[in-house]
């Protein structure tokens, strides 16, 4: 069982980031327990992503999740004071899913199997 | 490249500290193990050159086997070997030249096993914060040895200390938001204020060491300029996308394997090493166990947020600051400033080159003092002060970065 309260606040706070990077004036979020995963989905109005973007940020929300990282430099998530967008979200999470376009927002949903 | 060739790559790197140490010129086996009894039994504080201890060809084995042992832990946790991995083992290695060995770092690893056991986590979970942590190797060796209180406290006491370590190792990243990569040095450090407040309490007298190896410079630079060489040779066919990896800040965490692939990680990783090196070589310092270790670390975490781009500026600033102080820079403080110093890369790699440079000589002024605090107990000592350096500077950048900007609407 690993901190997982915690984790969902920083990847929150960290999809929060990114959003707020897009311009957004209106974010959305919600967590679900679903059995054994937890569903964490935060939808915003910002710019949205062109593909080449959209690339970019699928690279790093499909990264393998990182047992060994999570727990120890998982605190930092949603810390980067620069407003960087996503660092740590998928090296936290199992499985990961982007609906967006330019100018329409981005809707990122995640899951964390407990 | 597969995991398990990286598992080859780097166990043969740790094998070959072995055979070189087997077959380092005038010592045979019979000198080579009573170097190696007299290096487990030393209290490895800083800073003692195991060099000077045991003999080169011994200070070699015991620092392959110090890697073996992290590799090993990784290998049986199944934990991915990537660069957070990769530069644990190199530091391990490191330090087994001037600090830890296979005696002092076990209590440490039991300890943050444990930690993860209270708390119902497996080992995987800790294993980056068990291998790091074994910084506080000396803690057991000068509590066992040179304090005299024989094996079995000193093993407690290593136990109690590695199992406050993964709670405190991931506060304080707080601190310096990842900017200071040395984070469990940063840690121990903390951590080694308390050991070292409680040991003088008891009324123990607690001394740093200064033990400095100055012989076979010749070899020992020949042999590691080859050792560093081969990994930028190894990797070279990704050369192309190393230019990639030397855009990224380096800030915690970036694994520069997951991020661009093992053959550009190992190709930086070498041109890393040579730098050291280089410099070593430049500002006329020597060849021993701290020098070499801070190599040996800077290549580990040449896979994990350094690289050729944003380690210059504060290997700048620390030669800066020496040739501006009283202290010279090939001498043992500032030369393993400059090498350990490059824990605050990302700091260059974020606000660039010049505040890079401000960082080294910020990083000097305080890492010439931070060793007493913990009584060199603690062998990342530049870790510690690299922490400090990093809290302030990203505290002040958060503020510079949240100044209001509403002057003409206030008027």
């Amino acid at each position: 069982m690993h901190s997982y309260r915690r984790n969902i606040r920083g990847i929150i706070d960290e999809l929060f980031n990114n959003a707020i990077k897009a311009g957004a004036t209106s974010i959305e979020a919600s967590v679900n327990f679903d059995g054994d995963q937890v569903v964490i989905k935060v939808k915003d109005n910002g710019s949205g992503m062109d593909e080449e973007k959209l690339k970019e940020v699928e690279k790093k929300l499909y990264r393998p999740r990182r047992e060994e990282l999570e727990d120890y430099y998982g605190s930092l998530a949603g810390q980067s004071f620069q407003g960087k967008g996503l660092s740590l979200v998928g090296m936290m999470t199992d499985k990961a899913e982007v609906i967006t376009a330019p100018g329409k927002g981005t809707e990122i949903t995640v899951c964390i199997k407990l | 490249m597969t995991e398990k060739t990286r598992y080859i790559i780097f166990s043969l790197y740790m094998l070959a500290l072995l055979i070189i140490g087997l077959l380092w010129p005038g010592e045979d086996l019979a000198s080579i193990w009573g170097g190696f009894q007299e290096i487990m039994k030393t209290p490895g504080v800083l800073i003692t050159d195991f060099f000077s201890i045991g003999g080169v060809g011994a200070t070699l084995i015991n620092s392959g086997l110090v890697g073996l042992i992290g590799l090993g832990l990784i290998y049986f946790s199944k934990t991915h070997f990537s660069g957070p991995t990769i530069a644990a083992i190199f530091t391990m290695a490191g330090f087994g030249l001037f600090g830890k060995t296979p005696i002092n770092i076990w209590p440490i690893i039991l300890g943050v096993g444990l930690a993860a056991v209270l708390k119902k986590d497996n080992f995987r979970s800790v294993i980056v914060v068990a291998l790091f942590g074994t910084a506080l190797g000396p803690l057991v060796s000068q509590v066992a040895f040179g304090l005299e209180w024989g094996y079995i406290p000193a093993v407690f006491l290593g136990i109690g200390t590695g199992l406050i370590l993964p709670a405190m190792a991931s506060h304080v990243l707080h601190n310096h938001q990842g900017f200071n990569l040395y984070n469990v040095g940063f840690t121990c450090g903390i951590v080694g204020i308390y050991l070292t407040a409680m040991l003088t309490l008891a009324g123990e007298d607690l001394l740093l060491s200064s033990v400095w190896y100055s012989q076979e410079q010749w070899e020992l630079g020949l042999v590691f300029f080859l050792y560093f060489g081969l990994m930028a040779v190894l990797g070279f066919s990704g050369w192309k996308d190393t230019k990639k990896l030397w855009k990224l800040p380096g800030t915690l965490v970036t694994d520069f394997v997951t991020e661009e692939g093992m053959p550009p990680t190992l190709f930086n990783m070498g041109l890393v090493g040579l730098i050291g090196m280089s410099y070593i070589l430049l500002v006329g310092g020597e060849f021993n166990g701290p020098t070499l270790g801070g190599v040996f670390t800077m290549v580990g975490f040449g896979a994990f947020g350094k690289h050729v781009k944003n380690i210059w500026p504060l290997m700048a600033g620390v030669y800066l600051g020496a040739v501006l102080s009283s202290y010279s820079p090939s001498a043992p403080g500032p030369i393993l400033a400059a090498l350990f110093g490059t824990t605050l890369a990302p700091i260059a790699g974020n606000f660039g080159p010049v505040i890079g440079i401000l960082a080294g000589l910020v990083h000097l002024s305080v890492v010439m003092i931070s060793g007493p605090f913990h009584a060199g107990m603690n062998l990342y000592n530049n870790g510690f002060a690299g922490g400090l350096v990093g809290t302030v500077f990203v505290g002040v950048s958060r503020w510079l970065n949240q100044r209001p900007h509403k002057k003409k609407e206030e008027k």
